[in-house]
């Protein structure tokens, strides 16, 4: 009877596994399949064909050049501000914190679409200032291309450095000042060794994201003939000649170097970060600031805002609002239009806007009751199989998307007989849920591992059977994390770029197929009228979500 | 309600926790399991309320049996009816102080007056005017009241505390000794306590268990827990001890420094002396052994002196 019973333990278990199976790893394996098997044999010397063509091999290496050009830019972005931001009497201020994160979390295709915007030829720029006629040659070039991922990049270096700097405790830098070391010293010999593991991860971590990020390159990259992985695997996949072969191949060595280095970040967590957070509270000295540097960091922090968001943002907005964009910045010239049009000209806006709006609830939605479920049945299994469960629910976060997105075109094509989702909305909710479960896994981890045992444990003793304990302990108390996990599945679905401009059905537009579509070949003015509800409405959801979360402390 | 254990036997992996304990508590007592940590005494309250699971033995409420290895007896910790005030208090962060007292009653559908009742036991303990507050607005000591209002509500036949004065300061530990003990007298309900603290067990207790590796090495009052400690370990942990020989050993307060006619002479050198406020504290040597022992005048280091003792406050273990 007991065997009885711990098989149908096991059940949920084994369900919610073939399912992540089927909708995560299938599409992967179908990707190393198809860069393999060239009709139906397996020929590895295509592999290298692919990759030894001239093209393919310059490419890989723009991609990796421009992944460390980013980790240096947004170091020397971050490094500074982080220090600045942790040990100085900048830490008050703490609605930095919120400031610093805008750049992170404006879509990188708007932003560099407003850098395009502001630094072309005749643009905003020279509009203002005819005198810098001519600087678009220097923007338009890779140095360009890596200041604008830098600045979307560096605020998750800023608070990676800003958090660890916090949390190495002054007694530390204190006692090495007792026994005689010196303000260099002591950065040299205490400050910067204690720091080295987060920022080899920081950079390791910046670096991934760069080169599997599309929407920058796909938008400014393309301006300057840039290719990288992301938009070469989108080429194969979209442009004719099209070559799925080409594209997996490309996609599997991407796949390759990203685990590459979440292996070393894993190798560097466990040797040489150290554990300096203990239980009595860590108290942060500060270092005094003469007059001469508080003004040098005020300047500091206002330039880089400036570049990070007052630009992107301030060519977004005044292009939708210009009237006619041959006559500039004047007086005069400004409209509503644009976002009248948006809504009346054709259907086009709105039925972007009602897509992304239902994949985002729908895919939000999913996610919180699957990701939910699967923790649940991660933290309920004793076995190793938990560990594997959770680490398949966690592979599409460290996958490039774009990469997981082709696997799902693959996959989905092959089963079409069985199962014909392909080139429906269906399959856009499908892959929005794979992409994006790792964030209700996280939260609701997170979540539960705040509920101490005995909260449990108390309910047991006070006669609550294990239903009514779920309904009335555990699942109150890891609400907050399913409504965090939806709100942010929610945010970055409703503006996903990739997933939509490769596995959209025919003539369906989201609102970032739109405002890519309407920059490149429409109207740009509606283009970025869409660009600014699109931020507008995020921000505003995000906002409502802190707030929320905030009076849930009390 | 009478609790038995018989044969309680557990063990982690290699490890056994608990080695063959057979206890039993009397209806209506303060009964007080006592040892440093990992004796195994948590793990034995936790047994009780039915949060472990021994690995053989059976428990016994009364006569009804509510776990055997034997005859595959194990009464899940919701059926069993006991009160628990956790060591962290355990209160549900989400609920109000009258959620939390509320929720035992709730969960077996016991909700006549239940507003009347939970105000009852809010009264009890104090705290009736913050019956809508959150557990986080609330001081260490409410908190703890809280928890065990929500003990006291259901009316168990037994409450079984874990170590639940640990988490306040030392000040509010005294206060909240006294005010729990009067409680639990004052409702006649069994109750089974979980301490390290040897003055909290020996104040509050009817008996005490002292528990060493797994074993109970000696379970009486604590007079004689005091007086005629078992075991070298009961000696030692329980009370300070002077030890004359490897198995020969005097509670300090004992000895005199004034000869009396039937004791016996013991010659000692002052080490060091500390000063407590009211008396002094000397450290001596006695052959290889340290020695403490107090009194109201300072002793010089180096002095020598002597130390006179009766026979029958000699205890052999």
């Amino acid at each position: 009877m007991k065997e009885k019973t711990a098989i149908k333990k096991q059940v949920p278990m084994i369900v919610l596994s073939a399912l992540l199976i089927f909708l995560i790893v299938c599409p992967l394996l179908t990707i190393f399949a198809k860069a393999v098997m060239t009709d139906g044999r397996f020929q590895l010397g295509v592999v290298w064909q692919t990759l030894c063509e001239s093209q393919n091999a310059k490419m890989i290496g723009n991609s990796l050049l421009l992944g460390v050009l980013v980790v240096i830019v947004s170091s020397v972005i971050a490094l500074p501000l982080a220090y600045l931001f942790s040990r100085t009497k900048f830490a008050k201020y703490r609605f930095f914190d919120i400031v610093f994160m805008i750049p992170f979390m404006t879509p990188p295709y708007i932003a560099s679409m407003g850098w395009i915007l502001f630094m072309q030829k005749n643009g905003l720029l020279q509009q203002l200032f005819p005198a810098t006629a001519g600087c678009e040659n220097y923007f338009f070039t890779l140095g360009g291309l890596v200041l604008v991922m830098s600045l979307h990049v560096f605020p998750f270096m800023l608070t990676m450095m800003k958090n660890a700097m916090l949390n190495i405790p002054s007694s530390l830098e204190e006692s090495a000042a007792v026994f005689g070391a010196g303000f260099g010293a002591r950065l040299k010999k205490v400050f910067m060794p204690l720091l080295t593991g987060n920022y080899a991860i920081g950079a390791l971590l910046v670096f991934v994201k760069t080169i599997a990020e599309y929407g920058t390159p796909a938008t400014l990259g393309k301006r300057i003939g840039f290719d990288v992985f992301t938009t070469e695997i989108h080429r194969y996949a979209t442009v004719a000649p099209i070559d799925f072969g080409k594209s997996a191949t490309l996609a599997s060595v991407l796949v390759g170097i990203c685990l590459m280095m979440w292996m070393l970040q894993n190798y560097i967590t466990n040797r040489h970060t150290y554990n300096l957070v203990s239980g009595k509270g860590t108290r942060v000295a500060q270092t005094k600031m003469n007059k001469l540097a508080t003004v040098i960091a005020w300047i500091y922090i206002a330039v880089v805002l400036l570049l990070a968001i007052g630009v992107p943002y301030f060519s977004v907005i005044s292009t939708s609002l210009i009237k006619l964009r041959g006559y500039g910045l004047q007086a005069g010239n400004f409209t509503f239009q644009h976002y009248i049009d948006l809504f009346t000209a054709n259907a086009k806006g709105l039925n972007a806007m009602k897509n992304s709006f239902f994949l985002a609830v729908s895919s939000a939605s999913i996610c919180a009751v699957l990701g939910t479920l699967i923790v649940i049945a991660i933290r309920n299994a004793k076995s190793k199989f938990g560990k594997v469960l959770e680490a398949i629910s966690l592979l599409p976060e460290m996958i490039p998307s774009i990469v997981l997105i082709i696997g799902i075109m693959l996959f989905w094509n092959q089963i079409y007989n069985v199962l014909p989702l392909y080139n429906t909305l269906g399959i856009m909710i499908l892959a929005y849920v794979v992409l994006f479960l790792p964030y209700t896994i996280q939260y609701v981890t997170s979540a539960f591992t705040q509920i101490s045992n005995s909260l449990v444990a108390a309910g047991q003793v006070f006669g609550g059977s294990s239903t009514y304990i779920f309904r009335r302990i555990t699942l109150p108390l890891i609400m907050k994390g399913v409504m965090t996990g939806w709100m942010m599945t929610f945010i970055i679905a409703f503006r996903e770029l990739v997933t939509a401009s490769l596995i959209a059905p025919p003539n369906t537009l989201v609102i970032s197929t739109y405002i890519v579509r309407e920059f490149e070949q429409g109207s740009v003015s509606v283009g970025m009228a869409m660009a600014v509800l699109c931020v507008l409405f995020t921000t505003t959801a995000l906002l409502i979500l802190n707030r929320a979360i905030d009076k849930q402390k009390g | 309600m009478q609790i038995r254990l018989t044969n309680i036997t557990k063990s982690f992996g290699e490890k056994n926790v608990i080695d063959d304990v057979s206890l039993s508590i009397d209806s209506g007592s303060f009964t007080t399991l006592l040892g440093a940590s990992g004796c195994g005494k948590t793990t034995l309250l936790r047994m009780i309320a039915g949060l472990e699971t021994p690995d053989t033995g059976e428990i016994w409420f009364g006569d009804k049996c509510i776990f055997s290895s034997e005859k595959k007896i194990n009464i899940p910790p919701e059926m069993r009816g006991l009160g628990f005030v956790f060591q962290d208090f355990a209160l549900w962060p989400h609920m109000t102080v009258f959620e939390n007292v509320a929720f035992g009653l709730r969960a077996a559908n016991n909700t006549e007056n239940l507003e009347s009742k939970v105000m009852e036991a809010l009264r009890a303990v104090q705290l009736k005017d913050f019956a809508k507050r959150y557990p986080h607005q609330l001081s260490g000591g409410q908190q703890q009241r809280v928890a065990f209002a929500r003990a006291i509500v259901i009316e168990p036949e037994c409450i079984l505390f874990d170590e639940p004065l640990s988490a306040l300061d030392a000040l509010l530990r005294e206060e909240m000794r006294t005010e729990l003990k009067e409680l639990m007298s004052k409702l006649k309900i069994t109750a089974v306590f979980v301490t390290h603290d040897q003055t909290e067990a020996m104040s509050m207790s009817d008996k005490i268990a002292v528990m060493h590796a797994g074993v109970v090495d000696q379970y009486e009052e604590p007079e004689e827990v005091y007086a005629h400690p078992s075991t070298e370990f009961v000696a030692k942990f329980v009370g300070s001890s002077n030890w004359i020989d490897e198995h020969q050993m005097f509670r300090p307060e004992k000895a005199s420094l004034t000869p009396s006619s039937d004791g016996k002479k013991f010659d000692v050198e002052v080490l060091s002396t500390q000063f407590l406020g009211n008396a002094y504290e000397g450290k001596m040597k006695y052959k290889d052994q340290i020695w403490s022992y107090v009194t109201s005048s300072k002793m010089k280091t180096g002095e020598k002196v002597s130390l006179y003792l009766n026979e029958k406050d000699i205890v052999r273990v």
